[in-house]
């Protein structure tokens, strides 16, 4: 089917800086053409940091995630992800735009967002603020030119950004089910027509209408704290993405961990993992529907742990739960959890 | 462009309830020309799952159609490897048609005229043999079906749909190949995937004159399903002649042992069957009546819910009122400030009182889903349930027992009037159909009384309107029917919980029985 051999020419443009960089400046309007594939291997160098300063963490798809990621790729359409808190809905963006090289954006929705917020915002306040300067005669020839371009006051967002991008973007929308039950029905057209409308500049102004140059990537996340749409659902793929096995954690852990100074120890990892899943099994049978474990809060008790000379950790790790305040949040949780010992 | 891949199992999935049009199959199609789920089973599965489920319940919904149309999931371990081969066929046959439409052809494209190998034997034997059945017994039982139908075959062939034979098809049975194997003849072995009740209809052409003659797909279902039994009630009989114990073995044939991982556990089918049969009473399909009665998917009830709003602004002044803002420059001559207002909340508060009289029994799954749709979905800024028996006369009660009771008019006093809506669930006697005038003089206290309290009041009968809605004016036929004069009454319909939650919402409503 040839798929394999395109992935090879994907992961030698990202072994080769130079190359990748070449590929995509090349034919910038032409990057839906060229296939994109996510392989979910590359992982960031330790302490390197992403635009914005912040420590880039490696990631380890699973590989029916990888598929799925795939397949959103090559149809264009928005992947929406499901799964506990924890498994790492939000981080597999970055992850695929870190791999592929791609421009990201990110859009963490709140209750109160509306979708228009992830198109543009009008600031119109400052465009009252500058016509009251302007009357007073407060304003300089170029202020004035300035405000006369209708563009001046349009604050782009995460979606906006990336359709006006040259490049494709990977874009994440965070937690849509926070807003309001009308906002994925909201973002239906653009996510569809990959167009929107800006309503305050004039009908025929070109910025009227705003097309996607490139379709973007569009991630969605999703803790079911309400149904979404038929509509919405319809036009979208869906993952469930699944808590990590026994090994896969390891394998987090060990990613994790290579940035720091000493090595981690594996019969520690072993039995911090072993002592964890026994956990999360204990909260499953006793049928807790609140939060469960998850990967950050293990590595922070590994972190923890990792502080103390190995045979102590391992003792501890037999013992009652070291460190329980690491990992149960809930004040039930730590009742049973007491009860049970 | 007839014989599309997958056709069948995207239908049933409409037909389960699945959020999933034109689009949707469209895009499978063209993943599946860019290379995408044909390299097994399992990756097609996934595929499927990725474009078309959208839910964990859907995704037991999926699983179970999945295996009907495409066959059986992962297999035992001793048994996988004689068992693969068929799984993928059939697979391939669902998946093969798509070479019509790929550029492409995958290498799975032609499993029909792929050589049987050795191992595939006692299964192409196994299959063989319901090829024989179909041959001899298909036109034998038809025609003496009319005149003298036999036991075994005439009661039992209807109620099985066709596809249900598929599953007990495929474990092959140790007695059946044996004992055949040198009737059968080799060249039908090339029959076999045909045989295998595929619901894509097959777009090959067929081998034999004979298949042709029995190529209608209408007829396909219905024969293979005629013929499976008729064929196995005959090896019955042959095993009964031979030796007695031999009965004992036949229940592990239409039951064969599932994968314990995979199988869909009993609770999970009842779980499937129920939003089948929801959705297909959604249609307007009829259902036999059987299970539980549930006019309204979860789907459904949330979606009706959440029209359940009466959003009022309250808070802190947030949000920019850019019309007032306007107008306050215009007075002022300059903007000074702008004019923010609060945001808009949903203070609608809903009380429930749900009827847990006997009558209500068969009801009861019924209201327990409307609770819980109503607690995930609606966002209410106030949802108190209540319990009562018959009529609500001095107490209500906070469980569902009716054990913790609370003073009616405590409960009703604490009620925000402006903003609490009723919804009452009852049969308010409808259940037995007769007229009780002491029912009716308690249920009109308490109307009364309600109506102090509360906004708006609706109704909610489980029971069919026919069996309450009066057509004689003046003539008192049953209590709901009267009841229905007072407060609006609703079946428990979509439309029914529509307009109930419509009157609620404080859209006017015509009473029963008023004229003008």
């Amino acid at each position: 089917m040839g798929q394999g051999l395109e992935a090879k020419v994907v992961v030698d443009a990202f072994t080769n800086p130079a190359l990748s960089h070449a590929s995509v400046s090349d034919t910038p309007n032409n990057s839906a053409k060229q296939p994109l594939e996510y392989i979910g291997r590359k992982q960031p160098k330790p302490r390197e940091t992403d635009r914005s300063g912040q420590l880039r963490s490696p990631y380890l798809p699973s590989p029916e995630l990888v598929e799925a990621v795939n397949l959103a790729i090559y149809l264009e359409r928005p992947l929406l992800l499901k799964g506990e808190p924890g498994c790492g809905k939000t981080q597999l963006p970055r992850a695929v735009a870190y791999e592929l090289g791609l421009p990201w954006e990110s859009w963490y929705v709140k209750s109160t967002s509306r979708a228009q917020d992830g198109l543009y915002t009008y600031d119109a306040v400052g465009r009252l603020r500058d016509a009251q300067l302007a009357a007073s005669g407060q304003l300089t020839a170029e202020e004035r030119q300035r405000m006369a371009d209708p563009a001046t006051y349009i604050r782009w967002g995460a979606l906006g950004r990336a359709f006006r991008n040259d490049r494709r973007t990977v874009v994440l929308i965070d937690e849509i089910d926070k807003a309001d039950i009308d906002f994925p029905n909201d973002l239906l057209l653009e996510l569809d027509e990959q167009r929107f409308f800006i309503q305050e500049v004039e009908v025929d102004h070109p910025l009227r209408e705003v097309r996607a140059k490139v379709t973007p990537i569009v991630f969605i996340t999703s803790n079911d704290e309400k149904d979404l749409p038929d509509a919405f659902l319809r036009r979208c793929l869906f993952h469930h993405v699944q808590f990590p096995d026994r090994h896969q954690l390891i394998n987090i852990i060990n990613a994790h961990f290579t940035s720091s100074a000493q090595e981690l120890p594996q019969n520690l990892v072993q039995a911090a993992v072993h002592r964890f899943m026994e956990l999360r099994q204990d909260m499953d049978a006793a049928g807790n529907m609140g939060k469960k474990v998850s990967t950050s809060e293990l590595l922070d008790w590994v972190r923890v742990l990792h502080r103390h000379p190995l045979d102590d950790a391992l003792a501890k790790l037999e013992g009652k739960l070291p460190y329980a305040g690491v990992l149960l949040k809930n004040w039930d949780d730590h009742v049973r959890y007491l009860q049970q010992k | 462009m007839n014989n599309l891949p997958l056709l069948d199992l995207f239908t049933r999935l409409r037909e389960a309830g699945l959020p999933l049009g034109v689009g949707e199959y469209e895009l499978a199609l063209e993943a599946l020309q860019g290379g995408y789920g044909v390299t097994s089973r399992d990756a097609l599965a996934r595929l499927c799952r990725t474009l078309w489920v959208k839910s964990p319940e859907d995704d037991r919904i999926f699983t179970h159609h999945f295996d009907q149309t495409i066959g059986p999931a992962v297999l035992p371990v001793a048994k996988a490897d004689k068992l693969a081969p068929i799984a993928d066929s059939k697979m391939a046959v669902a998946v093969g048609r798509m070479d019509s439409i790929a550029q492409n052809p995958t290498s799975l494209g032609q499993p029909t005229d792929a050589p049987v190998e050795p191992s595939k034997i006692p299964i192409a034997i196994l299959v063989g043999t319901v090829a024989l059945c179909v041959t001899a017994l298909s036109l034998v039982t038809l025609t003496f079906l009319q005149s003298r139908p036999p036991v075994t075959v005439g009661r039992s062939a209807p109620p099985n749909p066709p596809t249900r034979i598929s599953e007990p098809l495929l474990p092959p049975q140790k007695p059946i190949p044996r004992k055949n194997s040198p009737t059968t003849p080799k060249p039908w072995l090339k029959l076999v995937p045909p045989i295998v009740p595929e619901p894509v209809k097959p777009k090959t052409p067929l081998p034999s004159p004979f298949l042709a003659l029995l190529g209608q797909p209408n007829t396909w279902g219905v024969l293979g399903a005629v013929a499976f039994l008729a064929g196995f009630s005959q090896m019955k009989r042959r095993a009964n002649r031979l030796q007695q114990s031999a009965s004992q073995t036949v229940p592990p044939i239409a039951h064969p042992p599932k994968p314990p991982t995979l199988a869909p556990s009993s609770e999970l089918l009842r779980e499937i069957e129920d939003e089948v049969q929801a959705a297909r009473v959604a249609r307007g399909a009829t259902d036999g009546g059987k299970g539980e009665f549930f006019p309204v998917t979860r789907r459904q009830m949330k979606q009706s819910w959440r029209h359940l709003r009466r959003p009022v602004r309250e808070g802190r002044a947030t949000e920019l009122d850019v019309e007032a803002t306007v107008n306050q420059i215009g007075r002022q001559g300059m903007l000074l400030d702008p004019v923010l207002v609060p945001p808009r909340v949903n203070r609608l508060e809903l009380l429930l009182l749900i009827d847990q009289d006997g009558s209500m029994i068969p009801f009861h799954a019924l209201s327990e889903r409307l609770i819980r749709t109503a607690t995930q979905e609606g966002r209410l800024g106030h949802f108190s349930i209540y319990y009562f028996r018959n009529c609500p006369t001095l107490n209500l009660y906070r469980d569902r027992h009716c054990r913790d009771a609370e003073p009616l008019q405590t409960v009703l006093e604490t009620l925000q009037n402006t903003r609490t809506v009723v919804l009452v669930i009852s049969d308010a006697g409808a259940a037995r159909g007769v007229f009780n005038p002491d029912r009716l003089r308690m249920t009109r206290q308490f109307v009364a009384q309600l109506q102090r309290h509360a906004r708006y009041i609706a109704w909610l009968n489980p029971v069919p309107r026919s069996r309450w809605s009066s057509t004689k004016s003046g003539f008192h036929s049953t209590t709901a029917g009267q009841i229905a004069e007072l407060v609006p009454m609703f079946e428990v319909t979509r439309a029914g919980l529509d307009s109930a939650i419509d009157v609620l919402r404080g859209r006017y409503h015509k009473l029963h029985g008023e004229t003008s």
